[in-house]
């Protein structure tokens, strides 16, 4: 008898499916919103030959710099945050979200698909898209410079120079693992965010969305300034910048990893008790 | 077997069903009659476990269906009323999303929808509302399930298209499968609906086969008019009068006259029929 809770072959079965769809309407968003980059440098193109022959009559072939482009990705990367409202913010709509609550696939197993396709599938694409058009720009055009990752290591590099320079008890280098797990984290968080508002509200999911951000921004603030006022952040014991960022970071990461595993948890129970 | 015991449900403090007890047999096709509003789709919906109860319980074959288990989800199909078209060919909608039910037969899926005159190969989110209700109940009979939940089925269908539906409900079904056809369109499915549920509000008014029918209650298309009538409707060619039958003689249904009678003596058709 094939368990009610997970089965390998059904949800093979069905993230199959989900698959399907995921690749046929999400995936192209992703893939659309990794051309940002393309589209950035395009116009920049544009811009910089425009200016440069009104300035001087000669058209320059100038590509957009580091900064510009770090912007780029950045907003891009939101935008693609803030789609996973849209990716199966569809169960909520009578009619569709009737027909998948119906499909013969547990609520475990269409929830374990549905975090792979929010946290893999769909990133996966987008960063593919965006760091390969980012290395044939960086190939094919001098002006464009190093690849933005390699731009942002050797970025990183510079700033703990600079901190070693300025403080002369900063010696400690920091490793790009130890930034990269915050990112990670903080990365899922948003993504579950987003997909839990988008399973969650009925309507105006952005608006609302951003109503419960603002909330918990709030929330948040209140909440540490309360804790400063009570003395339970011992201020002198971070003096150091390093040590203070050190526990920002660590602290940050691991409230970010505990609101992640709530919000997949969240999720979990909305398809569970879904009603149409 | 669905059996349904003291079931209640609202929406906030409006009352739709209250304790509303019947059993649905395999190898029925049940016709769900009631005016707007007196919660037919809701209780559809909760028969395939969209909802939950709210009071009582709802078992299919032991199971409940809000639990939404996969082994029952594979044995129920529900249609709505409205049903979405997707950007995807009717052929590969049956190819993707019929790999999830277990039973579910291509063939006999482009089979139906050759019979109903639908392009396999047309983009559901291209064709007509007729078409595309005609693609999910093709669909829906592919996938050989036991139960069947049908909300307005005919909705949206041209004459020709429900002459096709009636026809494919018959020979596409299985046996021992349970068919509840909601509607509001009692002429479309008139032949092929036994028995006939009639809801009002809060309640079953109704729960009977056309045989018990025939046996409590008697259609007379005659022109003599009779003064017990519960229900008394001129016809071009005569009359149609619903009255208790009190000789036993056979008569032929008319479901919109069964409905008007039972709306208009809500307390005699119970009594009888209890």
């Amino acid at each position: 008898m094939k368990s009610e809770v997970f089965n390998g072959k059904r949800f093979f079965t069905y993230f199959k499916y989900d698959l399907m769809q995921t690749l046929r309407i999400h995936v192209k968003a992703a893939i659309l919103i990794g051309f940002a980059g393309v589209i950035f440098y395009v116009l920049g193109i544009g811009f910089n030959a425009l200016a440069s022959t009104i300035s001087s009559g000669h058209g320059v072939w100038q590509a957009p710099g580091f900064a510009g482009r770090l912007v780029v990705f950045f907003i891009a990367s939101v935008a693609l945050e803030l789609y996973q409202i849209r990716t199966y913010g569809y169960i909520t709509n009578r009619k569709k979200g009737s027909a998948w609550l119906m499909i013969p696939a547990s609520a475990f197993e269409k929830w374990v698909s549905m975090i792979l396709m929010t946290l893999i599938v769909i990133p996966v694409s987008f960063i593919v898209v965006y760091t390969a058009t980012d290395c044939i720009l960086s190939l094919v055009d001098p002006t464009y410079g190093e690849m933005l990752i390699s731009n942002a290591v050797h970025a990183f590099e510079k700033i703990q120079d600079q901190l070693v320079l300025a403080n002369e008890e900063y010696t400690t280098t920091w490793s790009l693992g130890f930034m990269i797990v915050p990112y990670l984290v903080g990365f899922c968080c948003n993504f579950l965010y987003f997909l839990c508002c988008g399973v969650t509200f009925k309507r105006y999911k952005l608006l609302y969305a951003f109503l419960v951000l603002f909330g918990i921004s709030i929330l948040g603030s209140s909440i540490s300034a309360w804790l400063g006022i009570q003395g339970y952040i011992d201020i002198d014991d971070l003096a150091e910048a390093e040590q203070f960022i050190r526990y920002t970071i660590k602290m940050v990461t691991i409230y970010a990893g505990i609101f992640a595993v709530l919000l997949a948890g969240g999720i979990f129970y909305r398809i569970k008790t879904l009603k149409h | 077997m669905i059996s349904v015991k003291d079931l209640s449900f609202s929406y906030g403090s409006k009352r739709v069903l209250n304790n509303i007890t019947m059993e649905l047999k395999g190898g029925n096709i049940y016709g769900l009659l009631g005016e707007n509003g007196v919660g037919k789709t809701t209780l559809l919906t909760l028969l395939c476990g969209l909802k939950k109860p709210q009071t009582g319980v709802i078992e299919t074959d032991g199971r409940h269906p809000f639990d939404r288990q996969p082994s029952l989800l594979a044995e129920q199909f529900y249609l709505p009323d409205e049903v979405s078209g997707l950007h995807i060919k009717a052929i590969d909608f049956g190819k993707e999303q019929g790999a999830l039910w277990p039973s579910f037969d291509l063939n006999k899926y482009l089979t139906i929808l050759l019979e109903f005159e639908v392009d396999s190969l047309q983009r559901m989110d291209s064709m007509s509302t007729g078409q595309l209700k005609k693609t999910w109940i093709a669909f829906a009979l592919a996938c050989n399930a036991r139960y069947y939940f049908m909300d307005e089925p005919t909705n949206g269908l041209d004459i020709p298209s429900k002459a096709q539906f009636r026809k494919a409900i018959m020979k596409y079904t299985c046996e021992d499968s349970a068919i509840v056809i909601s509607t509001h369109q009692v002429r479309d499915l008139e032949e092929i609906i036994d028995p006939i549920i009639i809801l009002d509000k809060e309640q079953v008014l109704m729960n009977a086969s056309l045989e018990t029918i025939t046996q409590k209650l008697f259609f007379d298309y005659g022109s003599t008019i009779k003064a017990d009538a519960l229900y008394l409707e001129h016809t071009p060619s005569g009359a149609i009068q619903v009255y208790p039958n009190t000789t036993g003689e056979e008569s032929k249904v008319n479901l919109e006259a069964l409905f008007n009678a039972v709306h208009s003596h809500k307390d005699i058709v119970k009594a009888l029929f209890q």
